[in-house]
């Protein structure tokens, strides 16, 4: 079973935003979670070029935070958009959403977040 | 360092700014591409960090809008990137980037990119600084040059070098390449030309130009010949110019009444005399190391003379035009040099065909700044009377009333040329002035007679043949060399009179005279060789006493006489 949130990473980012993590982790999670609503919003079939563009984005921060699952489904979603061939099997927003909202709950106890 | 930071991702961004801020680096961010255009214009950044993917402008873009708005030399632009195509990232070099950061973001990875790019960019301050001071130093010394130039030029002036028997090739830098050429009028008409080349470039070369065109000058107005010249400058610019740095010449003569001409080439590449009408033509090379070299001491100075009519030319030339390189480095070379000038032999302008020849063959207009050149033919007759200056009327001056005697002996007549000297304490006399280059003629005539003629015995006949010229002349020195008895007497009286003055030239010499009676039976034809025409036409009266050996001639003056 693929790791849901590297520690370490958090770990490192806490020792590079000092006091200010608790905002850059708020602020991660209001970015995304606006972004997967943009993303659902979308059209599989028609839109790949916006899905590619948000998966993408998605993919980015959340390796930085050091959201792992996420992070590699949002690539899945990334590559196969940009080859133009997203389905009904490899394109699962219940799966997407499932896997970011795992991490956030995760997160959030460590960082005694109101969620 | 001021570092700009676009990056549409909000988590990305925050998390490198605070790394970079860590660092101690002042961050600005830019939330996408266009926005980044503008803070990079407001804020002027060290450093640019990009990221990829962004709406409105991506990366890309801003980079190649960035580089071109700014005046800078150089910044680094970095590209933030979670792309891993080969081809996407050369992309990024392509767009104008220096570098790219993989995302996510390794703080350890940014921190030696940073500082590595921070060490560029503080040596191209320093070579931006260094650059400034050197182009500051660089105008400095151009304003410094031209102003050396005017002055260089104010008193190595080109004389009567714009007359119209000389064409003539010279840079308007010419002097910071060390060339010189100078022209005057002789006193007693002809013309004196001098062609310099001081080895080197740039001021050390100039200098000697000034006291050089100083003594040309000075010298050639009261009269000294081409040895008593040659002498003084070298013996200035054996003094002056530093070691290493000597002054290779070639001085010209013209007598435009006898047709002849008289050369001296010291150092200096061959200079050609050609007759346009039979198509022939003669080397003159060096016989004397250049000037400045030798110590006055051994400085000796032997001229040959010859026809100059008004069918000969005379090139001369510095090294410039047989060291001008083409663009294989392959040089001019006297050869080409040679057969451009048999080729354009007949041409009314050598020079400028000479030039464009060089033009052409070093297909670069600037090689010709190095070439000197100097194509001269006969001047007309029109000998230049002296300047006058006689604003002040009738007032007598200086020596109008006086006498003076001299006696050459031996060695003093081989070695001293009395003529310059009596000219100029005659001259003191002012009124005199307009009259300068017929008294010089006169005397001249009457002194060269006696001491040719007269000591020496030289039969005035030798001058007649074409060839005659130049063996009376090497005769005439070798005679002088070996001179030890003997002597002429020089007396010049100067009387004022009503209307102006007379002067009394008495010369006596101690050769055998010449055959008076037949002059006077024969009439004057058979002496033209001691210029006895002229000085018949120039002088009120010539008498011959003594069997030859002495003679008086008076030269009868007026005030605001009108001179041909």
């Amino acid at each position: 079973m693929e790791k849901i949130v590297d520690d370490n990473m958090l770990d490192e980012l806490c020792e590079i935003m000092g006091d200010d993590i608790n905002m850059l982790i708020e602020s991660y999670i209001s970015d995304s979670k606006a972004k997967l609503i943009q993303i659902a919003e979308l059209d599989p079939s028609s839109d790949q070029e916006n899905i590619f563009r948000l998966a993408h984005s998605l993919k980015g921060s959340s390796r930085n935070i050091g959201v792992l699952a996420f992070s590699n489904y949002c690539d899945t979603i990334e590559n196969n958009a940009r080859d133009n061939c997203l389905n009904n099997e490899n394109y699962d927003l219940e799966k997407l959403n499932g896997f970011f909202n795992e991490a956030v709950a995760l997160i959030g106890q460590r960082f005694k977040l109101d969620q | 360092m001021k570092i700009l930071i676009a990056d549409d991702n909000t988590t990305d961004r925050i998390i490198l700014s605070r790394v970079l801020e860590n660092l101690g680096h002042e961050v600005i961010q830019a939330l996408d591409g266009a926005l980044a255009v503008s803070q990079f214009t407001e804020h002027d950044p060290d450093l640019v960090l990009l990221d990829v993917l962004m709406p409105g402008y991506d990366g890309y873009e801003v980079a190649e809008i960035i580089k071109e708005q700014s005046n800078r030399a150089w910044f680094p632009i970095i590209f933030l990137t979670s792309l891993t195509e080969a081809s996407d990232l050369a992309r990024c070099i392509d767009a104008g980037g220096d570098d790219f950061v993989s995302k996510p973001i390794n703080k350890i990875i940014i921190k030696a990119k940073i500082d590595a790019f921070e060490r560029i960019i503080n040596l191209y301050r320093t070579v931006a600084e260094q650059q400034e001071k050197i182009a500051f130093h660089n105008e400095h010394l151009i304003q410094e040059q031209e102003a050396a130039k005017r002055i260089f030029n104010n008193i190595a002036h080109r004389g009567c070098l714009e007359s119209e028997n000389i064409n003539y090739h010279l840079s308007p830098m010419s002097i910071f390449n060390g060339d010189l050429m100078l022209a005057a009028e002789r006193p007693m008409g002809g013309m004196r030309l001098l062609l310099a080349d001081f080895t080197g470039h740039g001021l050390p070369a100039a200098i000697g130009a000034m006291p050089a065109s100083e003594i040309f000058y000075g010298m050639t107005l009261k009269g000294f010949s081409i040895p008593d010249l040659m002498v003084e400058m070298n013996k200035r610019l054996y003094g002056v110019l530093p070691r290493g740095i000597f002054c290779c010449v070639i001085v010209i003569d013209i007598d435009t009444r006898d047709q002849t001409l008289t050369i001296w080439n010291a150092g200096a590449p061959d200079s050609y005399l050609i007759n346009t009408e039979t198509g022939t033509f003669e080397s003159i090379s060096s016989t004397h190391l250049p000037l400045g070299i030798q110590s006055p001491e051994k400085f000796e100075v032997l001229c040959k003379g010859y026809e100059f009519t008004p069918s000969h030319k005379l090139i001369a030339v510095t090294d410039g035009i047989i060291e001008a390189e083409d663009a294989n480095g392959q040089m001019f070379g006297e050869d080409r040099l040679l057969q451009i000038i048999k080729k354009e032999l007949c041409e009314e302008n050598i020079c400028e065909a000479l030039i464009k020849d060089v033009d052409e063959f070093c297909g670069r207009k600037e090689q010709t700044d190095d070439v000197s050149l100097l194509e001269v033919s006969l001047p007309s007759i029109t000998a230049e009377e002296g300047v006058s200056n006689s604003s002040q009327g009738n007032q007598l001056s200086g020596t109008s009333d006086s006498a003076l005697c001299l006696r050459l002996r031996g060695p003093s007549l081989a070695n001293f040329d009395p003529i310059p000297m009596v000219m100029q304490t005659l001259l003191t006399c002012s009124n005199l002035q307009p009259h300068r280059a017929r008294v010089f003629t006169v005397l001249s005539e009457l002194y060269n007679n006696a001491l040719d003629h007269g000591v020496l015995g030289l039969d005035s006949q030798m001058k007649s043949s074409t060839s005659g010229f130049a063996n009376y002349y090497k005769k005439r020195a070798q005679d002088l060399e070996s001179l030890e008895g003997g002597f002429v007497d020089v007396s010049v009286d100067h009387q004022p009179t009503e209307t102006g003055g007379k002067l009394t030239f008495e010369l006596t010499d101690s050769g055998s005279g010449f055959d008076v009676e037949r002059l006077l039976k024969e009439g004057i034809k058979d002496y033209s060789g001691r210029g006895l025409p002229l000085l018949l036409n120039l002088c009120d009266s010539i008498d011959y006493l003594d069997g030859g050996s002495r003679v008086i001639a008076c030269y009868i003056w007026s005030f605001d006489e009108e001179l041909d």
